[in-house]
């Protein structure tokens, strides 16, 4: 039931705000629910076993039965954290978005709650077409948040979200018909069940194809390169709450499918394309980095700096062993974080100079000082400092890299050099330096306030707790992912005889 | 029950056919006594709203009767209660909507009332035929009050040109229906649909007149439903017929149209001959691409909606396909649970498009729909949903239908087909959320919207936003009966 209620009480706080008349009300009511919501995510993690890998707060109840369809929801170790990032993210970004989003307010939010509802789902959803309707469900808020309130290409920056997810989503349709389809002849009966789906003995070929459909709706989600360009557009127009948003969760959603889905269903495609992956997960790596270090705009600098820590998860989880898997988990959290948080920054400094110009800013941290602490503490995260969560992350990814390939690790590890450079440099040109254009100019620059400084402290202490005592977070994971790599090998040997 | 004559108890199933007549009639002949004077618009909307609910209600009542009645003329099973019922709200939502709208309430809705009417009579009848002939009565019945409802409408060019355009080509349709009627008789020597079925594979596999003749029944069922290639006259017509005509005719038509095609599917009509099957499979696949292309470039939303009822045509058609294959009757199912949800979603789109014309076909243009989406949030979220529901996006009931359709498809084998139907629910996604970017994106005018009396209408548009969503939810509310409903009378 619990898990039902973390569902959809957002879902349903969205539809009621719709009827309040007014805008202050509205934001103090999402804020003080949203923070509810964390709460009572809370509770899940409290009663969480993490000595089991087999799904728990299971609930499942007949939805359309003569297809085998069912409200089949549960959580493992691995959806775990995800959730509660989800949770734990929206109460910042309503705080955040207390100014920066000026109009239609009631809308706003109303699309911000339902678009969680709809990746909450996508997490906990074992069911594969209940999966697929929350993932479709996604789409449509968020390209409302990206079409309303983006900048000033958002409507092509918005069609172009929704119709590179869909054209990944379609193909994921027709493979999960034909998995239906399969269970009718193998098992008996029907069934959308992702458990049923584990039992199938797919032959090689439908692996491959299957495989193949699954992964470019996952690929493109992620985004892999290289099908990762609508990402720096709808980054770019996006408000701050919705570019925070996509890169804090909506990108999970596809290396969360991978782990999920597609690599658990087609064991011998993935023995076949794994490789492949992790050329292309090497790649995107070292590509985000490189073209992250010539963008003149500060918001797709840090756009293409997702493309390259995803790169990362991608690395982690097609390595397949307990480090690279873990690593990658790690790293999906992580990149929440932090990318969420530089997010956040470049729009406080928007909002304050209506630029994004990196050429137009330099010594900041004179003016704002306490900014740029924020945004110091950032860059470390981002750039994998010891002792700040990106280590943790990209040190495990880069260790099961090794066993798995030790080429593609070696590569992998120049990003990390890269990653330094190309933060490290905005840094400089922001911070230091002589006052910018922007700054010797009229107009007095304030330093954060206390709202501003309440939305980035709470992700300024997970940096470091996650980054100090990382088993705090691993130890929930470890039977889950555990089984996972389990069950995988099995399925392999079992189908290779 | 078997009746040698016609008896009594028999006659009685066409009671409700005859009251909707009936109905009919009451508010022309009253304005005929009254020296030519209209009665109120309100009066006539109450007789036939209490004469379409007497009907339902009979409908119900009157039982049903699993084997063909009238010497084997007409069926009255559960299809033809449930198809009746829907034919019947479809009808209800219609007048609701003329009673709003600019181009129809003024002068002529006596009239109006009783075409409308008239035309649904022919649609049930279409509902409960098991007979070539009859199935022929009813397509005539319909069409005919069609015509004239398309050039009833105030405007004057493009609703005349409509009618004419229509009557010319459906009458064409028409023939080449009865002729491929009359290869049909000449080759079995009956028309009773139920009897052809136990011959109709052999006669599939090795006589090509039959195969002739059922190809010119698909040609004159495909022109009603607006299969490619015998869609070109949809937009033209949608357009220019009043829009709750357009309405009418996008859902009600295409309903029984399609109830005709799944009983032809299963009385195995299309089942045994590959090249009939592979016919029929690329007009699927071109009317698919045919309506969702041309779509895209309309300015229309009138135009915008025919071509994608053009689209969902060659969704349905799918379906008929898949159910042709050894009459599965899970496909057919699936078929009449897409037509139906397909009715409500549509009737609901042309309801808003119904409350925002204006006089001289105003404001039908796409561009007239800036701003409206915070203007008037609650016609533009409806219109939203609508949209959406049309594109196949899930919670909305238009994703469940195509996940119904594509599934059987690919269940019978049919994996090519419903990959065309995906890329085309990609295709079509474009042109829906251009409907719902220019209605929340785009800088609104300052010309304010007024919908003065249209709460009829706007009722419409509420119950169908909100089934929309609630069948989404719980399709199993008309998967369950339809699914009972679909039989084979032949093995009976």
């Amino acid at each position: 039931m619990i898990l039902s209620l973390v569902t959809f009480l957002p879902l349903v706080v969205g539809l009621v705000l719709l009827f309040f008349k007014s805008d202050k009300f509205v934001k103090i009511a999402a804020l003080l629910l949203a923070v509810a919501e964390f709460v009572l995510s809370l509770a899940l993690l409290k009663n969480f076993d993490s000595t089991t890998a087999s799904l728990q707060f299971v609930e499942k109840y007949d939805w359309i039965p003569q297809f085998g369809i069912s409200y089949f929801i549960g959580l493992d170790g691995i959806s775990l954290w995800l959730i509660l990032l989800t949770t734990f993210l929206t109460p910042i970004i309503v705080l955040a978005s207390w100014n920066a989003i000026d109009k239609k307010i009631k809308a706003f939010h109303a699309a911000l709650f339902i678009l969680q509802t709809a990746m909450l789902g996508a997490f906990v959803a074992i069911d594969s077409v209940l999966f697929f309707v929350f993932w479709e469900l996604m789409l449509v808020p968020m390209f409302l948040l990206v079409g309303i309130w983006g900048g000033e290409k958002r409507i092509y920056a918005a069609y172009k979200f929704f119709i590179y997810t869909m054209v990944g989503s379609i193909f994921m349709l027709v493979a999960i018909i034909t998995l239906m389809a399969m269970a009718k002849t193998q098992l008996g009966v029907m069934s959308a069940s992702l458990l049923d789906f584990y039992k199938l003995q797919i032959p090689l070929q439908a692996q491959h194809l299957m495989f193949l459909a699954f992964a470019l709706a996952f690929a493109i989600k992620v985004p892999i390169f290289p099908l990762h360009t609508w990402l720096p557009d709808a980054h770019v127009q996006a408000p701050t709450p919705g570019s925070v948003i996509l890169a804090g969760v909506l990108l999970k959603l596809g290396t969360y499918g991978f782990i999920r889905f597609a690599i658990p269903l087609f064991p011998l495609a993935v023995e076949y394309f794994s490789i492949y992956f992790i050329i292309l997960g090497v790649f995107g790596i070292i590509y985000g980095a490189l073209v992250a270090m010539v963008q003149p705009d500060m918001k797709k600098l840090v756009a293409y700096s997702s493309v390259s820590h995803l790169g990362y998860c991608v690395l982690g989880i097609f390595a397949l062993n307990t480090e690279g898997v873990t690593g990658s988990l790690y790293q999906m959290l992580n990149h929440g974080i932090s990318t969420g948080a530089l997010f956040l920054l470049v729009g406080m400094i928007y909002e304050r100079t209506h630029s994004r110009e990196i050429a137009n800013y330099g010594g900041l941290a004179k003016v704002m000082p306490l900014f740029a602490i924020f945004f110091f503490i950032t860059t470390l995260s981002s750039i994998a400092v010891p002792g700040t969560n990106g280590f943790v992350g990209e040190f495990l990814i880069l260790l099961g890299a090794f066993k798995a390939n030790k080429i593609a690790a070696a590569l992998a590890a120049t990003g990390m050099v890269l990653g330094a450079v190309y933060m490290l440099w905005m840094y400089k040109r922001i911070f230091f330096g002589l006052p910018g254009k922007l700054l010797t100019g009229h107009h007095e620059l304030k330093d954060l306030n206390k709202r501003e400084v309440m939305v980035l402290v709470p992700l300024m202490i997970l940096i470091f707790v996650m980054g100090i005592f990382p088993n705090l977070f691993l130890d929930k994971t470890k039977a889950s992912i555990e089984g996972f790599l389990k069950n995988n090998n099995q399925m392999q040997v079992s189908l290779n005889k | 029950m078997e009746f040698t004559t016609l008896s009594i108890a028999e006659s009685l199933f066409l009671l409700p056919m005859t009251a909707l007549f009936l109905t009919a009639c009451i508010p022309i002949t009253l304005k005929v006594l009254n020296k030519n004077i209209e009665p109120s618009n309100r009066l006539t909307l109450s007789i036939a709203t209490v004469g379409i609910i007497v009907v339902a209600v009979l409908t119900k009542l009157q039982g049903l009767n699993p084997s063909p009645l009238f010497f084997g003329a007409l069926i009255f099973d559960k299809m033809a209660q449930e198809i009746n019922h829907t034919v019947l709200a479809i009808t209800l939502f219609t007048l609701f909507l003329s009673y709003s709208n600019v181009n129809t309430k003024e002068h002529t809705l006596a009239e109006h009332v009783f075409l409308v009417l008239s035309s649904a009579t022919g649609m049930m009848t279409l509902a409960s035929s098991t007979d070539l002939m009859v199935t022929f009565v009813g397509l005539e019945l319909m069409s005919i009050a069609l015509y004239v409802l398309i050039a009833l409408g105030h405007e004057q060019r493009f609703s005349k040109e409509a009618a004419f355009k229509y009557f010319i080509l459906g009458s064409f349709a028409s023939a080449i229906f009865l002729f491929g009627v009359s290869f049909i008789f000449g080759v079995s020597g009956t028309t009773q649909m139920h009897v052809i079925a136990n011959s109709a594979q052999s006669l599939l596999t090795n006589n090509n007149l039959f195969i002739i003749g059922v190809g010119m029944i698909i040609i004159g069922i495909g022109f009603k439903v607006s299969l490619f290639p015998f869609h070109a006259w949809t937009p033209d017509v949608y357009q220019g017929a009043p829009t709750p005509v357009s309405a009418f005719m996008a859902t009600g038509v295409k309903l029984v149209m399609f109830a005709a095609f799944i009983r032809l599917a299963m009385d195995n009509f299309f089942n045994g001959s590959t090249k009939l099957n592979l016919i029929m499979q690329i007009l699927a696949v071109l009317t698919m691409f045919a309506g969702n292309i041309s779509a895209l470039v309309q300015e229309n939303v009138k135009r915008i909606v025919a071509y994608s009822s053009v689209a969902h045509a060659g969704y349905m058609f799918i379906g008929i396909i898949a159910a042709s294959q050894a009459s599965s009757l899970d496909a057919a199912t699936a078929t009449l649970f897409y037509v139906i949800i397909y009715a409500v979603m549509n009737m609901g789109a042309f309801a808003v498009i119904s409350i925002f014309e204006r006089q001289n076909r105003d404001g039908l243009n796409i561009n007239n729909y800036a701003g409206i989406g915070f203007k008037k949030p609650f016609l533009g979220a409806a219109l939203s949903i609508f949209m959406l529901s049309l594109a196949g996006m899930p919670p909305m009931v238009g994703f469940i239908g195509k996940f119904y359709v594509f599934s059987s498809a690919i269940q019978e084998g049919y994996l090519w087909l419903t990959i065309f139907g995906v890329l085309n629910s990609l295709v079509s996604a474009y042109y829906y959320l251009r409907v719902v970017v220019i209605m929340y994106m785009k800088e609104p005018s300052d010309e304010e919207i007024k919908t003065p009396g249209a709460w009829p209408a706007k009722a419409v548009v509420a119950i169908t936003a909100v089934l929309t969503i609630i069948f989404g939810i719980m399709s199993q509310a008309i998967y369950r009966p339809s699914e009972k409903s679909v039989t084979k009378i032949s093995q009976k």
